[in-house]
């Protein structure tokens, strides 16, 4: 007998509790959940009402049979529960019939309980007489016991019950208070989703999320296993495994149930096994989707057709064209579709895409039209399960049989099936790698390599690369462009990583051959030309040639057809390199023409304006700064960390400009954003503890200054802050103050281990003490203050030493330098220059 | 006041796909959990909010909505008491939106 059968696809309900336990993936702490509030509903006075939410085959049944199994299983319910599981196809026409459900289920269940001659009594009754008759009847029946009410398809008892049905139904359950729920539905429907409805608001919803390719291959290894094929296991752990599931994942679009059929597919070795076993599967499941599609309206399952026709998405006004149905009637009957489960749309910028919710489906349609022909959908699946060359040999060895027509039509057709499984793979590793998971994005890169072995080892290197492996990453690049079959594109590509991974090394000479060689191949296109240039730019520039790095940039914004993104990349570029030579005018006109580039990428954009902000603000002109920086902030679609440093730049300028509350501000902003880097935050944390020196209470301070302490990155530079600011601030406050100020910030830069940056800034406070026009008074109370706090503190030890000999010098009259002769002569050098207020500008060398 | 709702598709852009694969921008679901605050009385709490998200979208993850009700109070629609119970920061703007969005309390 065929093992396969221990496991119902289409009912769980009917196979053993033991075996769907162990074959049951993805939910356990939901199950758990389940069990545990439907256990203290049948317990304690309180009632939970849960309803699942997943379309067909999505494992609500599963689940609830191993719910009711868990339930049943606990001896302390024995005594107190009563279950009342509807059949899944009952149907019901109001109350009085989900009433006798109810009746007959437990009368069948539990017949020394419940009578089964409940209608006698109500005979006669109008049906919402008789339907709370019989309701009452139950409840008094259970006595001091509580019944679980277990319902599929609850969407369709809700219609059926109507409005009042559905109040009467929903009183009952309140009043008596002894019923809890575990229903299930397809969709989402009116009766609990809109905020009029009774039972708004009433239902636990737990929605039953699509596998993901991970849960699959533990699914399909579990089914393996109880189909006594443990080999395939580890099969499943290798990279062709996971590939073959990640293929089934696409044709089964998530869906429990297709796995469990599909499972047995990943054994079979030869093509023609997995073309009968297709065969079969088509065979079995066709009339289950021709049911499904019987059941709709005319039009509708006209789309349905044109959609299984169709090898892929498409927008509705190409259905409408195919079809001939009016565009606004199919769009609306699309979404009748939709709502129903039978298609998916997907927005692609102002257009949406239709596709079958179940690709399955299409299998069905084709059973049914191609008359003994193989069918299109297996051959795509053997395309992109099988390299060209087997099935290739497969065909040339046996010529007449039913597996050599299927690998005709597989070579013959489109490889669509692998290249949207690449595509979806390209995407997921890719989001990998921005979001720094980058042993996921290798092990799927090692996947895609059975789908699109150039682009799998472009990324492979995309990947070494970002680890640090540069000889790798390096050794994957040679290969790709040593290969035969790679196109243009893909080579250039691949030399313009690996002169990045040789620049990286420092092997700037390999690394502009690289560059050198995409800009001199012929029929590479623009973008990859432009590309080069900007690199060899890069490149020349880290070498101190800003003369070559500047033909470069020159080279692509002079190109009148290369990419926007790179012809702004090379203006900021160039901008940044004339800033080096200290060509400011030219350095401001190419920020300006980025800016004034309407299609300029945002953050080459933002790059611009807050770049000119920088060179403005180096040039004293405060006000153009700050218009820069403020429409970097105000730019709706800047990059975050772009938007967060102009902010604290922009909180810097107020800052220098005594604004203290609009400085205070824009810090407090930064550290309201969402995904701000560590560092940028960090620094806005310790930025913001400034202003609100002059601002507010020492208390606060000092909250606001152990907050940065705790929240920043401590590994960041801005760990710490510029403490010389900070103590510019407290030079500001009355000397009175100094003392706590002086202690509570000491404490807190030698306890998170910054003690040696405080001590530069007490260094550098010499310079405010000596400008500030402070008493001699003062400037003894600020250096005693510290000698006593910092005392015994070995980071503080050579600045307190300064701070010392500098209060010496300001007190002497009439000033002299000697004081500074007890520091070290290199120590000594740094420290005079903060006293010329005192001493008088330093006499250069040599001169007396 | 018109802008508050406008701009709820400015701040909200990101997308979510739902349990069908279809995909749910955060401004739909922002817009939810505000018709749902704007005709209480009291101030709600995440599971609350919550339980009315799943009622409206087939989505599962919770943290996601967490997220959004943070971002929602940072953009000064919403506040959160000590216990973490959301409500309209501002009563006038409570009533407006009722009224633009035609909710009955």
């Amino acid at each position: 007998m065929n093992a396969r059968h221990n496991i119902s696809a289409y009912t769980p309900s009917n196979t053993d509790p033991e075996v769907l336990k162990r074959i049951f993936v993805q939910r356990e702490k939901l199950l758990e959940r389940i069990v545990d509030r439907l256990s203290r509903s049948m317990t304690s006075g309180d009632k939970h009402h849960i309803l699942l939410v997943g379309p067909r085959g999505s494992g609500k049944t599963h689940l609830v049979t191993l719910a009711i199994w868990g339930l049943q299983g606990k001896e302390e319910l024995a005594d107190v529960m009563r279950v009342a599981w509807l059949g899944e196809d009952d149907s019901f026409t109001g109350l009085v019939h989900l009433a006798f459900g109810i009746a007959s289920q437990l009368a069948q269940e539990y017949p020394d309980e419940f009578t089964s001659d409940f209608k006698t009594p109500v005979r006669g009754l109008s049906q919402d007489d008789a339907a709370l008759a019989v309701l009452r009847s139950v409840i008094s029946r259970l006595g001091d016991r509580k019944l679980l009410l277990v319902t599929e398809n609850m969407d369709q008892t809700f219609r059926s019950l109507g409005d009042s049905g559905q109040k009467k139904w929903r009183a009952f359950l309140q009043e008596t208070r002894k019923i809890a729920t575990l229903a299930t539905a397809q969709q989402l429907f009116a009766g609990v989703s809109d905020r009029k409805e009774a039972f708004f608001g009433f239902f636990d919803i737990q929605h039953m999320a699509p596998l993901s390719v991970e849960d699959a291959s533990e699914l399909v290894g579990r089914v393996s296993i109880e189909h006594s094929k443990r080999e395939l296991t580890s099969y499943l752990n290798s990279p062709e495994g996971r590939y073959r599931i990640r293929a089934l994942h696409y044709l089964s679009g998530g869906n429990h149930r297709m796995y469990v059929l599909l499972a047995e597919f990943l054994t079979k070795d030869s093509l023609a096994d997995l073309v009968a076993a297709f065969e079969d599967l088509a065979e079995e499941m066709t009339p289950y989707f021709q049911e499904r599609i019987r059941s709709l309206p005319d039009q509708q399952r006209q789309l349905i057709q044109c959609l299984c026709d169709a090898e892929g998405a498409l927008t509705v006004k190409r259905i409408a064209g195919e079809t001939f149905i009016e565009e606004r009637t199919c769009s609306k009957q699309l979404g009748n579709l939709k709502a129903k489960g039978y298609v998916r749309s997907e927005k692609q910028g102002k257009e949406s895409y239709y596709d079958m919710a179940e690709p399955l489906m299409r299998l069905c349609l084709e059973v049914k039209n191609r008359r003994g022909r193989p069918l299109r959908m297996v051959a795509r699946f053997l395309r992109a399960w099988f390299p060209a060359t087997a099935l290739q040999s497969e065909l040339t060895g046996t010529n007449a049989d039913r597996v050599s027509e299927y690998c005709a039509v597989a070579l013959e057709s489109e490889d669509t099936f692998s290249s949207t499984i690449a595509g979806k793979l390209v995407s997921t590793i890719r989001d990998n790698i921005k979001s720094g998971a980058l042993s996921s994005a290798k092990e799927l890169a090692s996947e895609l390599q059975f789908a699109d072995a150039v682009r799998a080892g472009l990324l492979s290197d995309e990947i070494e690369f970002m680890e640090g492996d540069l000889n790798s990453s390096i050794s994957s690049s040679t290969i790709i462009i040593e290969m035969a079959d790679t196109t243009v594109e893909q080579k250039a590509e691949a030399l313009i990583k690996r002169g990045v991974a040789y620049g990286r090394q420092g092997d700037f000479e390999r690394a502009l051959a690289d560059f050198s060689a995409v800009i001199e191949m012929a029929d590479v296109p623009m973008g990859g030309k432009a590309q080069a240039h900007v690199n060899r730019g890069v490149t020349y520039g880290q070498q101190g040639d800003v003369d070559r790095a500047l033909a470069d940039y020159s080279a692509v914004i002079e190109m009148t057809d290369a990419p926007v993104n790179l012809k702004a990349r090379a203006l900021v570029y160039r901008g940044i390199a004339y800033g080096q030579q200290g060509d400011f005018e030219r350095e401001l006109a190419d920020y300006t023409a980025v800016i004034e580039i309407e299609s300029a990428p945002a953050d080459q954009n933002a790059r611009a304006l807050y770049n000119r902000g920088v060179a403005y603000s180096q040039k004293g002109d405060v006000k153009r700064s700050l218009a820069d920086y403020s429409a970097v902030i105000e730019m709706a679609n800047a990059p975050v960390d772009q938007k967060a440093r102009a902010l604290v730049s922009r909180g810097a300028t107020y800052w220098h400009q005594e604004q203290f509350k609009e400085s205070t501000a824009d810090f407090d902003a930064v550290l309201g954003m969402p995904g701000v880097s560590p560092e940028r935050r960090t620094g806005a944390l310790f930025a913001v503890v400034e202003p609100m020196v002059e601002l507010c209470s020492q208390d606060e301070v000092g909250k606001a200054l152990l907050r940065a302490f705790e929240e920043g990155d401590a590994q960041s530079s801005e760990y710490g802050g510029t403490p010389h600011d900070l103590l510019r601030m407290v030079l500001r406050r009355g000397p009175v103050q100094w003392p706590d100020y002086i202690a509570e910030i000491a404490s807190l830069f030698v306890k998170y281990g910054v003690a040696e940056k405080l001590g530069q800034g007490i260094t550098k406070s010499i310079q405010y003490l000596d400008e500030g026009g402070f008493s001699e008074t003062q400037i003894d109370r600020w250096n005693s203050t510290w000698q006593q706090v910092g005392e015994g503190c070995e980071d503080l030890e050579l600045p307190l030493r300064c701070l010392d000999a500098a209060t010496e010098v300001m007190k002497a009259d009439p000033p002299t330098e000697r004081p500074l002769f007890q520091l070290p002569l290199e120590i000594r050098k740094l420290v005079r220059p903060l006293l010329n207020r005192s001493l008088g500008e330093p006499k250069p060398d040599g001169v007396t | 006041m018109e802008h508050f709702r406008k701009r709820l598709g400015t701040y909200y852009g990101g997308m979510v796909t739902d349990t069908s694969g279809v995909t749910i921008r955060d401004e739909e679901i922002a817009r939810e959990i505000l018709d749902h605050l704007a005709i209480q009385t009291e101030p709600q709490s995440i599971n609350e909010i919550w339980s009315v998200v799943k009622a409206k979208f087939e989505i599962t993850d919770r943290n996601r909505t967490v997220v959004l009700l943070n971002s929602l109070a940072l953009d000064h629609y919403l506040m959160s008491d000590t216990k973490k119970r959301y409500s309209f920061r501002f009563p006038l703007i409570q009533r407006w939106w009722m009224m633009a969005q035609g909710l009955e309390g």
